[in-house]
């Protein structure tokens, strides 16, 4: 009762014209930046972070909790219209929303995306507030061994991503692995593959290496066809019906849930929860291979999933003063700047502060749902664009993403050094995302084994005898086979059926042939 | 017609993205331009400092602790210097970006470097492009004392009950990085005390924490301020300060322990580069030493966690010579350094 007195006080606090404002503009400006490849919500709050330092402590935090909230949803638009994720979040977002845009059903996409993000971020709040002690429980119990069993299971996920190129996928994300060894080894403090250079001290930058793998790659093969004239012939504006969102309310549901766990763990974020939850509707769906090809599923998953990280990240910042994410952790910077210190004692001395933000966190997914309705329409129009100017836009806005982060020159060159990898990658047939995946947990896996064979004095069996970690091994086990269980599986189905092996074989590689 | 209107509209939300992700890169960007045609004239003529912008670089990304200490600096530091001063934030290369781009500027006082504990054990390293005798020290601001963390459920009561369990069985402590400040003070630690302690390291203080709380680790030496968000979660066996801190009395000190060798202070200061005049470095001084009597300032160190580090030039450089000294032999005895 006492906290929904105290929410509704909060809310009180939002609802006034300076709160409303604060939260809108700051959906608005996180639209903008997670749309632009290589900006994100992190970069958002921090780039914004020192406008709102005259303003009084509850309406800064509303504007960067807006910003936080529609940066993580917008990286999705650019991901749909262009296959260029706007954000880290998005990279699983483009797998299906891309070919849906190219059959003409961008409006279908782009809808079930904020419909999706909305949900999302609706129960990741209602996580916060009404479990935040347990979520931070859950968080502790996530030591070394766990973190890399999770690692492990979210890496095996390219065994569902590759379906039948294997040898290639392998290979692209062995090279990911690899490359994400650069940098600083912080058991020996000995610099490993940086040529001397300091920039790489703390390894490649994952975002200027998406944005040249995803962006630059693209606008490269734009280039090939710039007498072509539009992306697509068509482009149709149609939003699906209430029967179809119906449909996917399951996996909008279960991968909220899964999306607001790994958002309260500080080692996981958004660009490792979109990739499991897609991952999770493959293998749960009754047809699994058409994920890939633009389906509606394909987008929802992610998209839920990556926009439910957003507020239990919130968790661990405010009971412990620990970030449960990047973008956490810039907010936490706000809130001593503000002379608030997180904590339990937080609630005792600034409880309208805290209220308010869990108040203003409903509100702020809601006016993210209206506003980015109306921009549908005018993400849509992008693609009426001639390609010449589309491309020169990614184009801008690639080398905007890179530089903009940390203003370092070494990050535009990251950018373009893997703009032309990705460019040689396509060309060749490699798919790109088992390399993405790998850049995000490789540092993860292998930081934390090694941790974890230190605490347990190189013993490996902390891995099976720690029971969380056990379960995302097994978890892990399964998803690496489930490609081969479900191809017997066909082929025991279409024998029965009474057809011949070769027959079956041919139906199980047209399974995997998209 | 139809699509005139759009691309109108394209336009203009393209327009804005620049503007607003533009925005941080321009703030900084401005302030650093008039800072080129700097001639070292206006030294000889000591007594007009500073005539022109003020940019503090900092090598940690915004909201990070020390950037919201520069930010402060910056903010309060206009009234009291009576420039602008903005915040250029050059992140990467655990640091060494931002000092080298320190080093490639003018020595006037115009950029300004926040630099905290690690410079000694860090710019030691092997292909440290610079050392800490590159810089002169100005103002010493914040200081921060390290605390040893130990569950709040866990058998070791005192310090005492710690280093007895250390001397029988192996005893993992984590904290951040491999040879830095808290990797040194663990290290001297366990001299002092006859054992052995195993370290290991994590991204960060407040994640070594969180793993002792969560049963993973027997104990984290991180710094008192994490312990001002944990109250009651976490328990701290000993803080390094003189004295005990003002927020958590009921934490002894290693001194009263018997380890007075341990009292020792993170810190962070503002440092410039070598070469730097003496009257402006105390100019410098003065305008930020009257910044931190800012009732704002006060309000945010309390907040914060952190302690009143104030030392003026000479003995803020005394400090860091001889941290460096102690840093340099224990990274020897570590094998970190040849």
């Amino acid at each position: 009762m006492e906290l929904l007195q105290n929410l509704l006080q909060g809310l009180e606090i939002t609802f006034t014209w300076q709160g409303i404002l604060a939260v809108a503009a700051g959906v608005f400006i996180g639209i903008l930046f997670g749309l632009t490849p290589g900006l994100d919500a992190t970069s958002g709050v921090a780039l914004m972070l020192p406008f709102t330092y005259p303003m009084p402590a509850t309406i800064a935090l509303l504007f960067l909790g807006g910003l936080y909230c529609a940066a993580s949803y917008a990286g999705s638009i650019t991901a749909i219209c262009l296959g260029v994720p706007g954000t880290p979040a998005a990279a699983a977002t483009a797998l299906d929303g891309y070919p849906l845009m190219k059959k003409g059903r961008a409006g279908e996409a782009l809808f079930v995306s904020l419909y999706s993000s909305v949900i999302g971020g609706l129960i990741s709040t209602v996580f916060l507030v009404l479990l935040m002690g347990p979520l931070v429980k859950m968080a502790l119990s996530f030591g070394p061994a766990e973190y890399f069993s999770l690692a492990l299971f979210g890496l095996t996920v390219i065994a569902s991503l590759v379906g039948r190129q294997f040898i290639k996928g392998f290979i692209v994300a062995v090279l990911g692995l690899l490359i994400s060894t650069v940098g600083m080894d912080a058991y020996t403090s000995y610099p490993r593959f940086t040529f001397g250079i300091p920039e790489l001290f703390e390894g490649i930058s994952f975002v200027p290496a998406m944005v040249g793998l995803f962006a630059v790659s693209e606008a490269l093969v734009n280039l090939e066809k710039l007498g072509a004239g539009r992306v697509v012939s068509a482009v149709a504006n149609r939003i699906p019906g209430w029967k179809e969102i119906k449909k996917l309310h399951g996996i909008i549901l279960i991968n909220s849930f899964i999306g607001s766990f790994l958002g309260a763990l500080p080692g996981v974020g958004a660009a490792t929860a979109c990739w499991v939850s897609y991952n999770q509707a493959q293998r749960m769906s009754k047809h699994p291979e058409k994920f890939g090809t633009g389906i509606l599923e394909g987008v929802a998953a992610p998209e839920s999933s990556n926009n439910a990280t957003v507020s239990t990240a919130l968790a661990p910042l405010l009971a412990l003063g620990v970030p449960g994410s990047a973008t956490a952790a810039v907010l936490l910077g706000a809130l001593i700047m503000h002379g608030l210190q997180p904590g339990p004692e937080l609630f005792k001395k600034a409880p309208d502060v805290v209220y308010a933000l869990l108040a203003s966190l409903f509100v702020a997914n809601i006016i993210m749902g209206i506003l980015g309705y109306f921009g549908i329409r005018l993400w849509t129009s992008f693609l009426k664009l001639p390609i010449g100017v589309l491309t020169a836009l990614i184009f801008g806005f690639a080398f905007l993403g890179a530089f903009g982060v940390r203003y370092t020159l070494i990050d535009v060159i990251i950018m373009l050094a893997f703009g032309f990898l990705g460019y040689i990658l396509r060309k060749f047939e490699f798919p790109l995302p088992p390399l993405v995946l790998a850049l995000v947990l490789g540092f993860m896996v292998e930081d934390n084994f090694r941790r974890a064979l230190m605490i347990s004095n190189n013993g490996a069996l902390i891995f099976v005898t720690k029971p969380l970690s056990l379960v995302f091994l097994i978890l892990a086990i399964l998803s690496l086979f489930a490609p081969y269980i479900q191809t017997q599986w066909a082929i025991r189905k279409a024998r029965r059926e009474g057809k011949t092996v070769e027959e079956a074989l041919e139906e199980v590689s047209r399974m995997f042939s998209d | 017609m139809k699509s005139k209107k759009f691309v109108w509209v394209l336009a203009l939300v393209f327009a804005l993205s620049l503007v607003v992700a533009g925005c941080g890169g321009g703030k900084n960007g401005d302030k650093e331009s008039p800072k080129q045609g700097e001639t070292p004239k206006q030294q000889a003529q000591e007594v007009k400092f500073p005539t022109k912008p003020i940019t503090i670089v900092t090598g940690s990304s915004p909201g990070a602790p020390i950037d919201v200490m520069a930010r402060l600096l910056a903010k309060l530091g206009e009234k009291t210097l009576g420039v602008p001063i903005s915040v250029l934030n050059k992140v990467g290369g655990s640091g060494t970006i931002a000092l080298s781009y320190n080093q490639t500027q003018p020595a006037d006082g115009y950029t300004v470097n926040t630099e905290a504990t690690g410079i000694t054990s860090i710019l030691q390293m092997a292909g440290s492009p610079y050392t800490y005798k590159d810089f002169e020290y100005v103002i010493r601001v914040q200081m921060d004392p390290f605390a040893l963390y130990v569950a709040k459920d866990s058998p070791y009561k005192t310090l005492d009950d710690f280093l007895k369990a250390a001397k029988s069985k192996k005893i993992r402590v984590g904290g951040y990085g491999k040879g830095s400040p808290h990797n040194i003070i663990t290290y001297d630690l366990g001299k002092k005390a006859g054992v052995e302690f195993e370290w290991v390291p994590f991204n960060s203080g407040n994640d070594a924490i969180m793993n002792v709380m969560g049963g993973h680790l027997d104990a984290a030496m991180s710094n008192i301020s994490a312990y001002a968000s944990k109250k009651g979660e976490v328990r701290v066996l000993a803080v390094s300060s003189d004295e005990r801190v003002n927020f958590a009395p009921e934490v002894p000190t290693f001194k009263e322990l018997g380890y007075p060798e341990l009292t020792r202070y993170h810190w962070r200061g503002l440092i410039v580069k070598k070469g730097t005049p003496k009257e402006i470095i105390q100019k410098l001084h003065d305008g930020f030493k009257k910044a931190m009597e800012d009732p704002e300032w006060k309000k945010y160190m309390e907040s914060s966690g952190m302690l009143d580090g104030y030392l003026p030039p000479d003995k803020f450089k005394e400090a860091v010579y001889a941290q460096a000294d102690n840093d340099l032999k224990v990274l020897k005895e570590m094998g970190l350094l040849k």
